[in-house]
C-alpha cells in the first residue's frame, strides 16, 4: 500500500508463497534433466539449459494464465492469485536464461550482430512450416520483460491503472506468440509430436477454465438481475443471512460494480474494484475489522472505504438499508472515502 | 534487410539514451514526479532502472509537464 515505496513489500505468506515456488522449480529442472539425460545421454549442457529453462518459463506462464479464472470458479485458489507477481518476475527471468543461452548458442558466434541475426538467419517469413519462429519467442520475451520491469507499483501510479492494466493484458500476446513459437520450434526441430501434444493439452485447458469463469460470472449477473426488486433508488440484492461472517456479496447495478460486506452483526457497500490493481475486492474478506483484496492485501474500512492511516486509497462508499431481512443497495456512489452509516442487522 | 539494421540501430541508440536518462531518473527525477519515492532506498531506485530505460519518453514526457 502506498505510503514510500519499497523494494519488495514483505511478509510471512509472500515468503512462503515464494519458498514453495522455487522448491516446485528447483524439482521440476532436476527432474528435467534427469529424464534428458536418460533419454537423451548425447545432449550439450547448452541444451539442456535452454530445453529446461524454455519448457520451465512456458509452463510457469500457463499456470499463472490459469490462476485468475480457477479462483473465480473456486475460492480456494485465492491463495495462489496473492503473490502472482513474483511468480511472473520469475518466469521472465527463467524465460530470458532460455532467450540469452538461445542467441549465444544460435548467434554470437559469426560476425553479425547477435540481435540481427535472429531475424536474418531464417528469412523465410512467407512460409508457415518454415516461419523464424526465434523471432516469435523473441516478441514473447520482450513482453513478458515489459510487464516484469513494470511490476512495482511505482509503475501503477505513475503510468495510471488503466494503461498498466492494458499493457499487462498484453500477457495474452505473449502466450499466443509463445504457443506458436513451441509449436513450429517443434515441427522444424523435433520429431516427436508430445511437445505439440502438452501444448494444445495446455491451450485447451486455459480456453475451457476462461469459458467456464465467464459463464459463472454470466450465471451470477442473470440470477441478481432477475431478483433486483427497484424502491426509492434502492435494489433488493440478497438476503442478510445469504452473506457468509466477514465475506461479501458482489453486485453490478445500473453500471456500479458494488461489494456488500456483511461484519459485526452490520452491512456495508464499497465499490468492488480495488485502487491498486483493479482486483475484486469483494473476493476478499475482512481481516482485522478491514476489507482485505484477496489479490495483494490492500485494505479499507468498510464504513468509509478508506485505506487504514498512514495509507491514502480510497475506495466509492453507498448507502444500505435492510427491511425485513433483506440488503438493499442504493447504487449512486459517494465521493471516494465518504463515511456511510452500516445497515445493522436485526437479531 | 538492410532496413533492419538501421531499425536495430534506432533501438541501440533509443535504450542508450533512455540508460543515460534512467539513471538520472531513479536517483533525482522521479521524487519530482512521485512523492512516494522519498527515502526509497538505492535498490529501490536500481528496481526501476529497466522499465526506465525501456519508457523513458513516457517518463520525460511526465517530468516535463509536472515541471
Amino acid at each position: 500500500m502506498s505510503v514510500n515505496y519499497t523494494t519488495v513489500q514483505w511478509n510471512r505468506q509472500k515468503r512462503r508463497y515464494d519458498r514453495i515456488m522455487l522448491g516446485i522449480m528447483v524439482l521440476y529442472l532436476l527432474t528435467f534433466t534427469f529424464l534428458q539425460l536418460v533419454f537423451y545421454p548425447l545432449t550439450s549442457p547448452e541444451t539442456l539449459i535452454i530445453r529446461a529453462t524454455g519448457t520451465l518459463a512456458f509452463i510457469m506462464l500457463q499456470f499463472i494464465l490459469c490462476i485468475g479464472p480457477l479462483a473465480r470458479l473456486d475460492h480456494r485458489f485465492l491463495p495462489l492469485l496473492y503473490n502472482r507477481r513474483h511468480l511472473g518476475v520469475t518466469t521472465f527471468l527463467i524465460g530470458a536464461v532460455h532467450g540469452v543461452f538461445n542467441v549465444i548458442q544460435f548467434h554470437s558466434l559469426g560476425y553479425v550482430d547477435p540481435i540481427f541475426s535472429v531475424f536474418a538467419s531464417n528469412t523465410h517469413y512467407a512460409s508457415l512450416q518454415d516461419f523464424p519462429f526465434q523471432v516469435l519467442g523473441f516478441f514473447a520475451l520482450v513482453i513478458l520483460f515489459l510487464m516484469a520491469a513494470t511490476s512495482h507499483d511505482f509503475w501503477l501510479k505513475n503510468l495510471s491503472p488503466r494503461w498498466w492494466k492494458s499493457l499487462h493484458m498484453l500477457v495474452y500476446l505473449a502466450y499466443g506468440l509463445l504457443v506458436f513459437h513451441v509449436m513450429l520450434g517443434v515441427v522444424q526441430l523435433e520429431q516427436s509430436p508430445m511437445w505439440i501434444g502438452f501444448v494444445g493439452f495446455g491451450l485447451l485447458t486455459l480456453v475451457s477454465l476462461h469459458l467456464m469463469a465467464a459463464g459463472v460470472e454470466k450465471k451470477r449477473l442473470l440470477e441478481q438481475m432477475d431478483k433486483a426488486a427497484v424502491g426509492e433508488g434502492f435494489y433488493q440484492v440478497c438476503s442478510a443471512e445469504d452473506i457468509p461472517e466477514n465475506r461479501a456479496k458482489m453486485v453490478y447495478l445500473e453500471g456500479q460494480n458494488i461489494a456488500v460486506f456483511r461484519y459485526d452483526g452490520k452491512v456495508s457497500a464499497v465499490n468492488n474494484i480495488c485502487r491498486h490493481q483493479h482486483g475484486p475486492i469483494g473476493e476478499g474478506k475482512i481481516v482485522d475489522g478491514c476489507i482485505t483484496c484477496p489479490w495483494h492485501g490492500y485494505q479499507y474500512l468498510p464504513q468509509n472505504g478508506q485505506s487504514p492511516p498512514p495509507f491514502t486509497e480510497k475506495l466509492e462508499t453507498y448507502d444500505v438499508k435492510i427491511v425485513d431481512g433483506m440488503v438493499w443497495v442504493n447504487p449512486s456512489p459517494y465521493p471516494e472515502g465518504t463515511e456511510r452509516p452500516a445497515a445493522i442487522i436485526q437479531a | 534487410m538492410y532496413w533492419l539494421q538501421i531499425l536495430l540501430y534506432g533501438v541501440y541508440a533509443y535504450l542508450a539514451l533512455g540508460l543515460i536518462f534512467g539513471l538520472w531518473f531513479v536517483f533525482k527525477g522521479a521524487e519530482q514526479i512521485d512523492g512516494n519515492m522519498h527515502g526509497a532506498s538505492w535498490e529501490t531506485r536500481l528496481l526501476l532502472l529497466p522499465a526506465t530505460i525501456a519508457l523513458w519518453v513516457i517518463l520525460l514526457n511526465k517530468w516535463l509537464k509536472q515541471r
